[in-house]
């Protein structure tokens, strides 16, 4: 079997990291870092106590310290493609663009299955719950949620709840992540009949909400299932919390391509590559992310009305 | 409705339901106690009467 496997191009590289920045609401307010292909352990420190004053001759007291080590372990991310093998013989420059056009697909496609992977715990491509993945979800962590009211009067009431939840638990702010519904329901409020978040009006996703980090992502609010066969469900509006220093993410090795030109490698119907004058492209990603502190977010999830 | 984080002790409040290990509700009711109205001063037959009177005098 004759199969060519490439890194990618660097600039290739640059322009997926770049373009999965800009679509992934966790890659845009998260904190990106490199994560060795067999994973990190990281320590979350907390001091227990505040300091301690101390009288002249006074005596000291112990301040504790709580660890705890979090592994962050890359998980595989694939896309490929069958194209023509045309592929093979046309020119650099087509081939070019045809890789490009590729990446710029395979980044729309990584940065929205990142999102769903890390916020539900699902396969992005089944949006079934996945056993790889939940139990370092969004979804499964974070236990601190707020009902939706679903009404376009109380959208920004909810977030300050939500806001106000993290803090309570002695959490801090620094990023919003919300659903193009809560995005809605906030361009709709108005006040003697102006709009009073007029930056969200005609679909509009501004970069930032009084003054915090924002992202509208239709990712946040994905219907996901259970099991394969349970009803899809929408879980989450929005995910408010420290995004900044909570929550780290990053590569876990070089990102591949392939171009396949025999065998079956998507496992199809399409049968055999050279049977058909195919050839496969195949982009693979290794990422790996970690939330050091539920706590520290909060989940502004559906009401019974959904 | 207002809940409290029993490890923090701060309390909030939600015009939602709210869910969290460490959040207890700690009142539901409303959070915003309706205002009575002020009780009006009630005419009795003496007040009355010497209403009347003082009517009369100034005349």
């Amino acid at each position: 079997m004759s199969v060519s496997v490439n890194l990618y191009d660097e600039h290739l590289v640059a322009d997926l990291i770049s373009k999965v920045k800009g679509k992934s609401s966790l890659a845009a307010l998260g904190q990106q870092i490199p994560v060795a292909f067999v994973g990190n352990k990281e320590f979350t420190f907390t001091m227990d106590k505040d300091v301690d004053l101390v009288a002249e001759n006074g005596a000291k007291g112990h301040g504790g310290i709580t660890m705890a080590p979090i592994t962050i372990v890359p998980v595989k991310f694939e896309y490929g493609a069958r194209v023509s093998d045309e592929f093979m013989i046309a020119s650099d420059e087509e081939k070019v663009a045809v890789l490009e056009a590729f990446n710029d697909g395979f980044a729309k496609k990584l940065a929205s299955g990142f999102d769903m992977a890390a916020i539900h715990g699902v396969n992005p491509r089944t949006k079934v719950v996945s056993d790889l993945v939940k139990t370092n979800s969004f979804d499964v962590k974070v236990d601190q949620t707020v009902t939706y009211l679903g009404s376009g009067s109380t959208a920004d009431a909810n977030i300050e709840t939500a806001i106000a939840l993290v803090e309570a638990a002695d959490g801090d702010v620094t990023g919003l992540a919300i659903s193009p519904t809560v995005r809605a329901a906030l361009a709709a409020i108005t006040a003697n009949g102006v709009k009073v978040y007029p930056e969200f009006a005609f679909g509009a996703q501004p970069a930032n909400l009084g003054g915090q980090p924002l992202s509208v992502n239709k990712t946040v609010s994905t219907a996901v299932k259970a099991t394969a066969d349970a009803a899809a469900a929408t879980v989450d509006q929005a995910i408010i919390g420290d995004f900044a220093n909570m929550f780290k993410w990053g590569y876990g090795k070089d990102i591949s391509f392939e171009v396949i030109e025999y065998g079956n490698p998507d496992n199809s119907d399409s049968g055999d590559l050279k049977g058909h004058n195919q050839v496969y492209l195949r982009g693979e990603a290794y990422l790996g992310w970690a939330i050091f502190d539920p706590a520290s977010f909060a989940r502004i999830i559906p009401g019974v009305s959904g | 409705m207002l809940y409290k984080n029993v490890k923090t002790g701060i309390i909030i409040e939600s015009l939602t339901e709210c869910r969290g290990a460490d959040l207890i509700q700690i009142e539901s009711a409303p959070i915003y106690e309706e205002k009575k109205p002020a009780a009006e001063p009630q005419v009795t037959k003496t007040t009355a009467k010497r209403a009347k009177k003082n009517e009369r005098s100034s005349k």
